[in-house]
């Protein structure tokens, strides 16, 4: 394969004055390319001095900052698996993914450390690397090296880096179970660099792009920030922890670091908007932007768009974690005019595509809906110790099943029509909860809508939970009803609403259905009524 | 209070959460959700105990339900019927 087609993820070593001398991360803790490699190299040399082994996890919980990148790097050239962690986990949660991953080292900070100390740490766990100030020595039992000595402690060795295969495991990316513990999805090498050579086939980047991090590590769009912007020499800006829902801080850092590529959910993308954070000005240095993960609704995609400078392709990807990205679609003028969602597109390199109904059989009748099944390099090997799910039967046949229903277009792209698990009956009818937020969203004021089936049998009630834009009048339950029975059968038609003041967002952005109905705030002027 | 109010606040009560904003006598109750077919028997028994009226089987229908309106002409002509009035 040539370097641009990598087979693994590596740290390209180019010794050119012009490669080593560009920045790798810009923002907090800039470093150039030689910085950042020598950094990596000496991570890598210690983790081997340790006898780490392929395969071995290695886990990080600290905030997002450019180390958290090297301890990443670092743990791929040393044959080992990242497992990433959000910062702003509960440390309930972490200990379960702990249990769960068995990592042998902790690369972490001093607030999370302390956090994790009360109750020590899992057996697995032979060395701790921390920054920050007020480390301990050792933590049950365990030695807590500081990272700046660890570091020096190497620099300058040179390493011999383990050979690598593309079905060596790569990482091990935590999502929610739907029984409630957390899942480890893993990923291998392969996968990865199926991925990141197809974005730099579709994408033109490389040396001079500054490509936005915004997305946690632990959610898979950080695959496409990190390795497709190193692997092509361009930069990184890190957004922390604490700015990714700041639109002022967000706006202002992709001018100040003359952003060029940003993918996010759409959901932060629309945020940035519709506050008029995001201007033309702030905008003026993108040249991709990408979104994943939720249905985008095309007059917020439409005012996104006016923001940018003409031409500035905008791309929706697709894929569950279990395939990170499998299908792709660069948005046409047209799209913009649509009254239903972008199409999710055709499949990436690599991945192969059916469409599958009820009863198992192929579709391939546009518009004949099904759930998409995923075949191909973009498949991950399955669930990290969960081999006796059904999910993880079928990841052993190289397919995986997505849950989320599909139809073709008529020029053969998919369109995403829903979930097929948020598909309930009522009164024998089929409904997809999906369609009637996309319904609901078709009128102009609302930004945001959910919907969940409340009760069960006869009591069972669609509730539409919403949320308008700023300065709209508030939309009494008739005028929603109203709306949506103007795209909905009458049985889709929501019973009741309630107006939130924002929707209640899980750590990856998207809608939190769970939240729905329990503790999201609602609207101080929400439905009023002449109750009795 | 009149029939249509009185009806109008129980189906705003009963299903719409309270909220009777742009209920109005002529709103289409079956097309907008508002009451399912199942739901029409629970106002059925609410009009034969508040009205004192027999609202047989066979006055059921989308037609006699479509709107409040709809309604209290079904209440009114049932009232007749059994000899009283809708006061």
């Amino acid at each position: 394969m040539s370097a641009d087609t990598p087979s693994v993820i590596r740290l390209p070593r180019d010794p050119s004055p012009a490669r080593t001398a560009s920045p790798a991360f810009v923002g907090q803790g800039p470093l150039t390319y030689e910085e950042f490699t020598a950094r990596v190299d000496s991570l890598t040399a210690r983790l081997l001095d340790l006898g780490v082994r392929g395969g071995d996890r290695i886990a990080i919980w600290m905030d997002k900052q450019p180390r958290y990148a090297e301890a990443v790097v670092a743990a791929l050239e040393s044959g080992c698996a990242y497992v990433p962690l959000d910062g702003g986990q509960p440390v309930s949660r972490v200990r379960t993914i702990l249990a769960d991953a068995e990592p042998v080292v902790l690369f972490t900070d001093a607030h999370h450390l302390a956090a994790l100390a009360g109750q020590g740490l899992p057996r697995s766990v032979t060395a701790v690397v921390a920054v920050g100030d007020g480390l301990p020595d050792r933590l049950a039992g365990v030695p807590v090296g500081r990272w700046e000595a660890w570091e020096r402690a190497a620099a300058g060795r040179v390493v011999l880096l383990p050979s690598l295969t593309p079905d060596d495991l790569a990482a091990i990316l935590y999502t929610s179970g739907s029984t409630g513990t957390p899942k480890g999805v893993r990923i291998s090498h392969g996968n990865l660099a199926n991925f990141v050579s197809w974005a730099r086939t579709e994408l033109d980047v490389g040396p001079g792009d500054v490509f936005a991090n915004h997305a946690s590590f632990n959610f898979d769009l950080s695959t496409f920030d990190l390795f497709t912007a190193l692997l092509s020499g361009a930069a990184v800006w890190i957004v922390e922890d604490a700015r990714t829902r700041d639109v002022t801080a967000l706006a202002e850092g992709i001018r100040a670091h003359g952003v060029t590529v940003w993918y996010s959910v759409p959901s932060i993308l629309h945020l940035l908007t519709a506050s008029g954070a995001l201007t033309p000005e702030h905008a003026r240095s993108l040249r991709y932007v990408l979104f994943a993960g939720e249905v985008f609704p095309v007059p917020q995609l439409r005012a996104l768009h006016a923001l940018l400078p003409p031409g500035t392709p905008l791309y929706n990807l697709y894929g569950p974690t279990e395939t990170n990205v499998c299908t792709y679609h660069r948005v046409r003028p047209e799209d913009l005019l649509r009254t239903t969602p972008v199409p999710i597109g055709l499949p990436i390199t690599g991945a192969k595509l059916s469409v599958v109904d009820d009863s198992g059989r192929v579709v391939d009748r546009p518009g004949a809906i099904g759930e998409l099944h995923v075949e191909g390099a973009c498949v991950t090997p399955g669930y990290w110790r969960r081999s006796g799910e059904p999910a993880s039967a079928a990841h052993c046949r190289g397919v995986h099943p997505t849950g989320d229903l599909v139809s073709y277009e008529d020029d053969g792209r998919l369109v995403y029509r829903g979930r097929k698990d948020r598909m309930v009956k009522l009164s024998g009818y089929r409904v997809e909860l999906g369609e009637i937020e996309a319904a609901a969203l078709r009128h102009p004021d609302i930004t945001e809508a959910a919907v969940l089936l409340e009760g069960s049998g006869p009591q069972a009630r669609l509730r539409l939970y919403y949320t308008l834009r700023e300065g709209a009048e508030a939309l009494g339950l008739v005028r929603l009803k109203q709306h949506c029975a103007a795209h909905l059968p009458s049985y889709m038609v929501p019973q009741a609403a309630v107006r939130l003041d924002r929707m209640p967002r899980n750590g990856n952005g998207k809608t939190d259905y769970r939240r729905l109905g329990l503790d999201a705030p609602r609207h101080p002027a929400a439905p009023v009524g002449t109750a009795r | 209070m009149t029939p249509r109010k009185l009806i109008t606040d129980y189906i705003a009560d009963v299903w719409m959460d309270g909220d009777a904003e742009g209920l109005e006598p002529e709103t289409p109750i079956a097309e907008l959700n508002i009451i399912d077919s199942a739901g029409i028997f629970d106002l059925v028994h609410y009009l034969q105990g508040e009205f004192r009226v027999t609202v047989p089987l066979q006055e059921v229908t989308p037609r006699n339900f479509r709107s409040v309106d709809a309604i209290c002409a079904l209440v009114e002509r049932l009232r007749q019927d059994e000899g009283g009035s809708a006061a």
